[in-house]
């Protein structure tokens, strides 16, 4: 135990790596050798807490429970033109398990509260409803700042995961954050 | 309660503070324009983001919102202290405080639990505001 309620292996790796990610038009990516995938939206979010976001985590943001995903997927899902049910997968921030639960649940792939008991059921494995940072996140395969998560995200829908590949994957969605303030985007084929 | 302490760094937001703890009383920040009691110490309020703001006296009681227990030192000076609980309390003026809970049995810990401030005395120079369980009054 590190600091309950968090164990060692609720706390992501820690991790020296790189990762690079290729950002161009949609008209430039169609001639290069990889199969595109495309940004169809992108958000940023921190609920409003002026001048001092880093303390907003603790002594402001009102109800711990819940994060930036529960503010952010509407955003994401509108502009994408898509709903929760369309996502083949979902690639969470997972810098603690904490994050992961929380996410869950904001994307609405759960009800508040269920996201325990959804990831234990196995939905959020391979062969489940929403497989989950099928890479094994930063809590397992590496921590380098969410880049993987991203990176994981275009892998599945190139086709490109290996073992690990979901079928079909055509619509991913991707998170970057822990609390307060964070960031997702909507990523398709 | 032996608590080994970095220090903080005291600067002029923060100084009234750290004085008034010294003093075994705690005073904390009230927003001018929209009268919200602000914690931590800022220059411009965290909720209308006006500059201005007159140092009240706090009661000192409040309820916990939520704690931790820590095990692993991160400074190996703690080792001895692990592990301890760390309290993130809701004051009655509206803002949170985080502070040591000097309670050693976490099973004692509730959600909502009422506590009062409890001053540790580091040296001269620096008082922390701690957290006990609030003593009933019968």
């Amino acid at each position: 135990m590190i600091v309950e309620p968090f164990h060692i292996y609720d706390m992501s790796l820690e991790s020296d790596g790189a990762c690079a990610l290729l950002v161009t038009s949609s008209d430039r990516a169609r001639d290069c050798r990889k199969m595109p995938v495309y940004v169809k939206s992108a958000a940023y979010i921190s609920k409003a807490t002026l001048g001092d976001p880093l303390w907003a985590d603790s002594f402001l943001w009102p109800d711990l429970t819940e994060n930036y995903t529960k503010l952010i997927a509407p955003k994401i899902y509108e502009e994408a033109g898509i709903s929760v049910e369309d996502i083949d997968i979902a690639e969470i921030y997972d810098c603690f398990t904490y994050t992961v639960l929380m996410g869950l649940e904001g994307l609405g792939f759960c009800s508040k509260g269920e996201g325990g008991p959804f990831a234990a059921s196995g939905e959020i494995g391979l062969g489940g409803t929403i497989p989950t940072n099928t890479h094994g996140g930063m809590l397992s395969e590496a921590y380098v700042h969410g880049m993987n998560v991203v990176a994981e995200a275009v892998l599945q829908l190139r086709g490109e995961g290996g073992t690990r590949q979901v079928p079909d994957a055509r619509i991913a969605v991707v998170t970057s954050g822990a609390t307060t303030i964070g960031s997702a985007c909507i990523l398709s084929t | 309660m032996d608590q080994h302490v970095i220090h903080p760094e005291i600067d002029q937001d923060s100084a009234t503070f750290w004085d008034s703890a010294r003093e075994h009383k705690v005073k904390i920040q009230r927003c001018d324009s929209c009268g919200k009691f602000r914690f931590p110490p800022s220059p411009s309020c965290y909720y209308c983001g006006q500059i201005g703001a007159t140092w009240k006296l706090i009661e000192g009681i409040g309820t916990v919102y939520s704690w931790i227990v820590i095990h692993h030192p991160v400074d190996k000076r703690l080792a001895n202290e692990v592990p301890f609980i760390v309290a993130l309390v809701e004051i009655a003026e509206g803002p949170r405080i985080v502070g040591r809970m000097h309670e050693s049995n976490p099973e004692n810990m509730r959600a909502g639990m009422a506590v009062q401030i409890e001053y540790t005395d580091i040296d001269s120079e620096l008082t922390l505001i701690n957290f006990k369980p609030a003593i009933e009054s019968k």
